[in-house]
Parts: structure tokens; sequence; C-alpha cells
């Protein structure tokens, strides 16, 4: 099982090695899509996680035993195929490369990599983006 | 063979010989075979482009209503058009703001609307005259209830354009996009070897009364585009090193296929419209060739820093468009991430397009009635 986590870290964990602990105890395979720290290790990291839902549910656990916050995000985005032109534009305000031109400069949305910080959809000229499910007139 | 002539391509169009290849496709093909040989194949090279271009409209006849209305303040779907024509006359101009939505709706909308055929709502008043005793006027209308409707784009396809930045520290909403701060990202607006005018830098072929693909039907080029700036300098390639030429666009809006045909927004900046256009260029000579044969590692576009709010910005770097393309440009040693305004695959879709047509015989190629002026050059605004 896949799940997008968004972990908050007070300052008073920066010496804890949490997410080498929750590699190495539960098991989880973890890919950093975003991170952002201050000086004084205040900061978030947004992170996809993969392994068995009981090892996601006991590291969840032992995150929030240590005093950190975790978030499960499944905010994302829907392009609306019918009112995209692809010209690309909404790559400009994508961070985390979820939105990106293939070689045939064709659209390309990638859900796992969202980070659903919805500035693509301002961005859109068409309004082919949105943040819930598709309602588009025609 | 050394020259090529408008009514031999026309006769090989009617007997279905014609060669037509893409202005993406020449390009290897010149790389390959060489001028000769491409020269004595290829009679036309279909060019195109998909972008925002604000300056973009439509002027539509209403038909009269009994008892008539000499229309003096029009809205159609609450957004303000022009009421400075005759009775039922109107020009709608695409960036035309809607009065209760803002720019989230505007005149380019309405014109979308009208062509997926939807019913849009006119409101109109006038003094009311002996002649035309109306007053007020509240009508439900659809595009083929309309006389005439056709699009009158002042100014399209712009030859070459800038490349945009951001060195300031706080992000910038513009009809470029948004440009993040302190160089975070570099937009741009061109389709590069495809551009119409890039391929024809000196208009040989591309003049008043050219026959052009124009959103899914034959448009024509109908004068100089506004900001019309021959005079500019060029680089080796005669390309303008900005914006150069531009082209007024007129067809007829009840033929075109929406599909070509988009309203955009820009946040923080307002309603804009991108139409799909295409322009084929005979193979006259091989001087012409040369120039359809650059490529676009030879095609170069300044990046110009948005944040100074003046008419002349200043210029941080020249790139290439093939640099621009491949989705991050260096500057200065930093890695910039790029992002074009302009559909390369909506252009790639009409470039083939207009060739499918010609190939069919339904579409000839009409020579310029009127050569553009070279010695045209933009100024600002009087002080
Ligand atoms: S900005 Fe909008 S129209 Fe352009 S590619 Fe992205 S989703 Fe499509
Ligand atoms: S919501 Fe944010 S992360 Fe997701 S696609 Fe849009 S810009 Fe990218
Ligand atoms: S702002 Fe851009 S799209 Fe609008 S008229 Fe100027 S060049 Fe064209
Ligand atoms: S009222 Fe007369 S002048 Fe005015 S548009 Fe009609 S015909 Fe022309």
């Amino acid at each position: 099982m896949k799940s997008k986590l968004l972990i908050t870290f007070p300052n008073t964990t920066g010496d804890k090695p949490i997410v080498y602990n929750l590699i190495k105890n539960y098991d989880l395979k973890i890919n950093i899509i975003k991170a952002s720290f201050d000086f004084n290790f205040r900061g978030s990291l947004f992170v996809e996680v993969d392994g068995s839902s009981e090892n996601i549910a006991r590291g969840l656990e032992y995150v929030e035993q240590e005093g950190v916050l975790a978030d499960f995000i499944n905010s994302t985005i829907t392009v609306d195929r019918a009112v995209c032109v692809e010209c690309g534009l909404c790559t400009s305000a994508c961070q985390s490369q979820a939105l990106s031109l293939d070689q045939e400069q064709s659209l390309v949305f990638q859900n796992s990599k969202c980070i659903g910080c919805n500035l693509c959809i301002k961005v859109c000229p068409s309004r082919a983006i949105s943040n819930g499910v598709v309602s588009h007139e025609s | 063979m050394e020259k090529r002539t408008y009514e031999a391509i026309n006769e090989k169009i009617r007997t279905g010989e014609v060669v037509v290849v893409s202005a993406e496709e020449i390009v290897d093909m010149v790389k390959a075979k060489g001028i000769d040989e491409v020269f004595e194949q290829v009679d036309v090279v279909t060019t195109a482009t998909f972008g925002p271009m604000c300056s973009s409209g439509a002027f539509l006849n209403f038909g009269h209503s009994d008892p008539p209305i000499r229309m003096e303040k029009i809205t159609l779907n609450n957004v303000p058009v022009s009421g400075g024509l005759a009775a039922v006359d109107t020009f709608i101009g695409a960036t035309e703001e809607s009065i209760t939505e803002g720019y989230e709706y505007g005149g380019a909308h309405v014109i979308y609307d009208l062509l997926r055929g939807k019913e849009v709502e006119l409101h109109a008043t006038g003094k009311g005259t002996d002649c035309y005793p109306n007053q007020e006027i509240r009508r439900k209308l659809r595009l083929e209830d309309l006389n005439e409707a056709y699009l009158y784009n002042p100014r399209n396809c712009y030859q070459n354009y800038n490349a945009a930045i951001n060195t300031s520290n706080e992000h910038k909403f513009t009809y470029m996009g948004m440009l993040k701060k302190n160089r975070g990202n570099v937009n741009y607006a061109t389709t590069g070897t495809l551009s119409p005018l890039l391929n024809d830098p000196y208009y040989r072929t591309i003049g008043m009364g050219t026959r052009i693909w124009f959103a899914g039907t034959q448009g024509y080029v109908a004068w100089e585009g506004t900001q019309f700036n021959s005079a500019t300098h060029r680089d080796e390639n005669g390309i303008p090193l900005g914006g150069g030429a531009t082209l007024a666009l007129v067809g007829n809006l009840k033929e075109m296929d929406p599909e070509y045909i988009r309203p955009a927004v820009f946040e923080g900046y307002g309603t804009s419209f991108s139409v799909g256009v295409g322009i084929p260029i005979p193979v006259l000579d091989k001087e012409l060739l040369k120039q359809l044969a650059v490529s676009n590692d030879e095609l170069f576009q300044n990046v110009v820093d948005y944040s100074v709010p003046r008419r002349s910005k200043p210029v941080v770097a020249r790139v290439s468009y093939s640099e621009l393309r491949s989705g991050s440009v260096e500057i200065d040693g930093k890695k910039i991430k790029t992002a074009p305004t302009s559909s390369l695959k909506k252009a790639r879709e009409i470039a083939e397009k207009l060739k499918q047509a010609i190939k069919d015989g339904e579409f000839y190629l009409q020579e310029p009635i009127k050569i553009f002026t070279h010695n045209s050059s933009t100024k600002g605004m009087r002080e």
C-alpha cells in the first residue's frame, strides 16, 4: 500500500533519526517528495510511504509517540482532458514534478508525486485543473 | 529547377501531386539530404502556432428586432461589447471582462460559448430615435441566429517574442504566467521552428491576402498586425532579436472548430485568447528553403526580467529554443525550469491538418496581394 504523508517536526526532535527508524524498524519504503526545514530543525517532510498497511499504522504510532505530527494527504488534482490544451504552463507551478510534458509534448500527471499544493489550479489558463471531482459542463 | 511559382504549386494541388511537409520535418530532411535535393522534392512547408494572444476579437451583427433599436450600451453574458458601430453591429474584444465575474469570464469566453452552440444573453439599450424607437432589449442568441460573425485579430503570430523571468524577491503574475521570485522559473511563448514568421522572416510569402488555416477554417492575413516592427535588429539568420512582425487575421467564426480556439485566463492579469493558426509557405527558391531549414538550436529568444515595471525591460540572457524546450536553461550558473505558454502539441496537429488539406486539394495557396513594409518600427506612447 502506498500513502502520502505530511510529517511535521517540532524543534525538539532534531536529534532523533525518525525517518531512519521508520525504514529500519517498520520496513517502510520512504520516498521524500519535498522537505523544508529551518535552522532549528523545525519543518516538514512530504513523503510517499510504501509498505503493508499494518506496518504503516505501527510506524505512525511510533512517530506520534516521538511527538511528531503525521497526516495522511489524499488531496490530488484532476486535469479535465477535454479542456486542457496541453500548453504545459502548469508545469511551471509544480515543484514536485507531478505535472510534466513528455517527449510527444503531451501533459503527464503523476498522482503519486502530487503534494496537493493547488498552485497549478490558478496557473492553468484553460482552467482545466480542479481539486475535486470534475464537473465540466459541455 | 531554380524557382517554383504559386501557379505550379496550385496546379500540383489540383492534380494531387503536391509534396507538403511540416516546418519540423523540413529541418531533418535538409540535414539529411541537403538544400538542392530537398528543393527539387518539396513544394510546400506548413507552419503553425497555438498560443494566447490578447489582441483578438470578433465582429458580430445581431439582425434587427421589431421595433428596431439602435444599440448604444451592449453586453453579452454580462461582458461589455462595443456600442460604437452601427445599430446592431458590435465588436467584442477577447480581453473585456465580465461585469459580475471579472476576468474568469471575458470576451474570449463569450466567443467560445457562441462557437460551442450555446445561447448567449444580449442586453442592449439605446436612447431611442425616430427610426430606431426601441430603447432596451434582452434576447438569447446563438451563433446561428446572427447574420455575420467573423473573428478579427488585430495582432497574432508574433514573429519572435521574449522568454520571461523574475529577478525580484516576490512572485509576479503576468501574461506570461506565474513568475516565481528569485529567478524561480522561465516561461516562453513560441512554437520555435514551427512558428510561421520565423520561417519567412522577410515576409516574402506571408503578406496581405495570404490564405491561412484559421481555427479550422480558411482565413486570410488582413493587414500588418499592430505593433508591426519589421525594421528591427536581426541575427545572422534574419530572425528578429525581439518582437518583429505581427499579423492581423480574419476568418468566419461560424466555420471554426472549438478545438482550436480557446479562452485563456492568466491569474492576476486577465482574459486572453488562444487561436490556432497554420500558414503554408511555398518553397519558391533555395533562399527560402534555407530559412525554412533553420533549426531550434539556431532560434534564440531573449530572457527578459518581468519584475522591472517599465516598458523596456532588461535582458537577462539569450537562450536557444531547444534549450527552452528541454525543460530547463542555465543562467549565470543556475539551472532554471522552463515552461511554455503555447501548445506545441496543438501546433503540430494544426501543421498536420493544413498539410492534409493541401494534399486533399481543399486548400490552395494565395500569393500576397500586397507585401508588408520592411521599414516599420513600433513607437512607444508620446510623452
Ligand atoms: S496549464 Fe492547463 S491547459 Fe496547459 S497543459 Fe496544464 S492543464 Fe493543460
Ligand atoms: S497540486 Fe501542486 S503538486 Fe499537485 S500537481 Fe498541482 S502544482 Fe503539482
Ligand atoms: S500581452 Fe502577450 S498575448 Fe497579450 S497582446 Fe501582448 S503579446 Fe499578445
Ligand atoms: S443607419 Fe444607415 S448609416 Fe447607419 S448603419 Fe444603417 S444603413 Fe448604415
